[in-house]
């Protein structure tokens, strides 16, 4: 017993010495990522808010019985209005971190709008020759940092309380790629994560990972596969993928969810890319320590249509004991995965209109009846290449079950050709062929706002919009859903019902993603308001009184009075 | 003395000391300078010599095809819409445009418009001039 005790003594001296030589240390450079674990109700310090991309606030102030007395705090306006505003905002400790068109970031007291700071990337011109330009999606924050990727292809990393410059590297060679970031980075513990554009150019596309405290690359991942099986001939020296949006994670597991971008050319008129191009439209189970592939699913093999599995979230979810991840194919198929293993559990569509396959098996994920656009006739394909749903992201309420979700129901004409992919002297476009948005068989095209069972796709209710929505959604604990649409109306709705209980009108139409979070216990929606976006150019096709929509940027915050 | 006082300067080709263009160039550069959005304007590049005339005929079929292969191949679809029909991008269908005016403008680009000065030889960019007039005529 005595030697026992005796030994259970020295394991506690020897765990005492190493949680101080070993696990302090470690714990003192984490301090900033632990608020990333354990995010404080109040704040929104993530692009999805946390890990699981739930994008759901667990404020409830204002409310289903009050959000009608909502109204505005403050504005405040990037001054860049190119191609509107399609950040979602980050909030930690009541400060408000955003980013606007040509890499402009601001940091704003969340209570007043007030500017602490501002931060104007000074440019490569070569920006201007770019088809990703001028938007971002989002920045990071962490570790006293606040880090992005830009449209010239450097990650830089600002002070969080000066807004100085703390370090810029390198990462993307623009000039030549002609590819950049645009999307928000992932900062897991000392690093930050993030992919880059190239779906559309002849080029391989990657997801990199550098270094928080200084921006040394500490690892990249192709997702162009280095595999004749996968891409016959040299078609994968011009493969395109990448990983344009923000992924997720789970900690437990130490598993990074990323999806993957279409594979180029877009379209193929034959043998352009024979084989399953792999890792393109996957979606992919990385260590963040070292980027190694756990698992990885291919949504689309050999994508015909640009069906990237490159945007939204990977919602992060448990239900009956199973850890899952709920995953949207741009096609508007909702794949949710057995997330320690990749292993399919169902598949069922967001979209009411679609013919580019007759099913998709829910059992094994594969796509049975395809009808791809091949070269000579156009064909007629839905959804379009917006996709089912565009890059923006829905909400899921952990309060009510529901994922609250938007679809496009529009149809494409697509006409494809041959083309020599052009690297020389810069990457350029690589298409493989053209489209034009059509209507629906038998009625117009429209877009709709879901609530859905994640797992199930089970609707509870909708709402219809007349031109399709590509903002973002929130979800509250106070029985709330935000969104913004095309014609610049936010709207907040009864979660359970769907019944519409306030709107406002900002003036120009919704990309990005609105938010919630509290200062000095008054909780605050944000809303980024400002029509842009590449989709947006498709809409006249069908809707010409679009193309006179008012482009904008303004960040609309609101409070109750 | 700060600078020569006698014009020493070599002549530029097809310049030939023409006022008229070397003004109407300086209230093009000031224009867009004043309408692009600042961070745009500080990465301006200098400009390229003016364009040349057109090295074949702009109403040559086998060129006016060419430029639309091309006009497909740099998205039209999210931009011009296709066949130049109306997008959020101008409309280029039905409307008539000064030749040297279309060149500019798609080898200098206007945001979020990209340039394409360096992603396109100058005759390429003339196919493109070449397309975009031949639907000058179109009625729908």
């Amino acid at each position: 017993m005595t030697s026992k005790r005796a030994w259970s003594g020295g394991a506690v001296s020897t765990l005492l010495v190493l949680l101080f030589l070993g696990l302090a240390p470690a714990g003192a450079q984490n301090a900033g990522s632990t608020r990333l674990h354990n995010v404080d109700a109040n704040d929104w310090p993530m692009y999805h808010r946390t890990y699981d991309s739930h994008r759901f606030s667990p404020l409830a102030q204002i409310n289903k019985s009050n959000v009608k007395d909502l109204s505005v705090a403050w504005v405040h306006q990037p001054g860049a209005v190119v191609q509107g505003l399609e950040s979602t905002p980050l909030v930690v400790d009541g400060v408000l971190y955003y980013i606007g068109s040509y890499n402009r970031v601001f940091a704003l007291d969340g209570a007043t709008g007030r500017e602490i700071w501002h931060y104007f990337a000074k440019l490569d011109p070569v920006v201007n020759t770019l088809f990703f330009q001028p938007y971002n999606r989002g920045v990071a924050v962490g570790h006293g940092k606040v880090i992005f990727g830009t449209l010239d292809g450097r990650v830089i990393a600002l002070d969080m309380k000066t807004g100085k410059e703390l370090w810029a590297v390198t990462v993307l060679n623009t000039k030549k790629c002609s590819c950049n970031f645009t999307g928000a980075p992932l900062i897991v513990r000392d690093k930050v994560i993030l992919g880059q554009t190239s779906g559309e150019l002849p080029i391989q596309g990657k997801i990199f990972a550098l270094k928080v405290a200084n921006g040394e690359k500490a690892w990249e991942f192709n997702t162009i596969k280095n595999d004749q099986k996968s891409w016959g001939g040299d078609s994968g020296k011009f493969g395109g993928g990448g990983g344009w949006m923000t992924g997720s994670y789970d900690p437990a597991l130490n598993l990074v969810y990323w999806g993957t971008a279409n594979p180029a050319p877009d379209y193929d008129w034959g043998q352009a890319r024979p084989g399953d191009n792999l890792y393109t439209s996957s979606v992919l189970a990385l260590n963040p320590d070292n980027g190694d592939l756990k698992w990885y699913f291919q949504e689309v093999p050999h994508d015909d249509w640009d069906y990237d599995a490159g945007l939204g979230e990977s919602l992060v979810l448990d239900r009956d004991g199973k850890k899952l991840l709920v995953h949207q194919n741009k096609s508007g198929f909702v794949f949710v995965y057995d997330r320690t293993n990749g292993k399919i559990q169902n598949v069922w569509p967001m979209n009411h209109v679609y013919n580019w396959v007759q099913r998709v098996d829910p059992k094994t994920g594969e796509l049975i009846g395809r009808n791809p656009p091949r070269l000579g006739k156009p064909a007629f394909i839905c959804p379009w290449i917006a996709g089912g749903r565009s890059w923006n992201s829905g909400s899921y309420s952990p309060k009510t079950g529901l994922w609250y979700n938007t679809a496009m129901e529009v149809c494409e004409e697509v006409t494809v050709e041959k083309q020599t992919p052009v690297t020389e002297p810069a990457a350029g476009l690589f298409f493989g062929g053209d489209q034009v948005a059509k209507h629906p068989p038998g009625g117009e095209a429209y877009g709709h706002l879901d609530a859905r069972d994640p797992v199930t796709g089970e609707r509870k209710w909708s709402v219809n919009f007349k031109y399709p929505p590509i903002g973002s959604v929130l979800s509250t604990a106070g029985g709330l859903v935000v969104h913004g649409d095309v014609e610049g109306v936010v709207r907040a709705y009864d979660a359970e019902s769907g019944e519409e209980l306030w709107h406002f009108r900002t003036g120009s139409g919704h990309r990005g993603g609105p938010i919630s979070y509290s200062v000095n216990g008054k909780q605050y929606i944000a809303v980024p308001s400002g029509l842009g976006s590449l989709v947006l150019g498709l809409y006249p096709a069908l809707w010409p009184e679009v193309a006179d929509f008012p482009p904008g940027g303004a960040l609309f915050v609101f409070t109750l009075k | 003395m700060i600078g020569p006082s006698h014009p020493a300067r070599p002549r530029v080709p097809g310049a030939r000391g023409d006022r008229a263009v070397r003004l109407a160039w300086l209230v093009l550069l000031l224009a867009t300078s004043m309408m692009a959005p600042p961070a745009a304007a500080q990465g301006m590049r200098q400009p390229p010599p003016l364009p040349t005339e057109p090295p074949f005929n702009l109403s040559d079929p086998t060129v006016v095809q060419a430029g639309q292969s091309l006009f497909r191949q740099t998205c039209t679809g999210y931009c011009h819409g296709a066949e130049g029909r109306l997008s959020r991008a101008p409309a280029l269908r039905g409307r008539e445009f000064e030749t040297r005016y279309l060149y500019q403008r798609i080898a200098y680009g206007f945001p979020p418009m990209p340039a394409f000065q360096t992603l396109l030889t100058p005759e390429d960019i003339w196919k493109l001039v070449a397309y975009i007039k031949s639907l000058q005529g179109a009625k729908e």
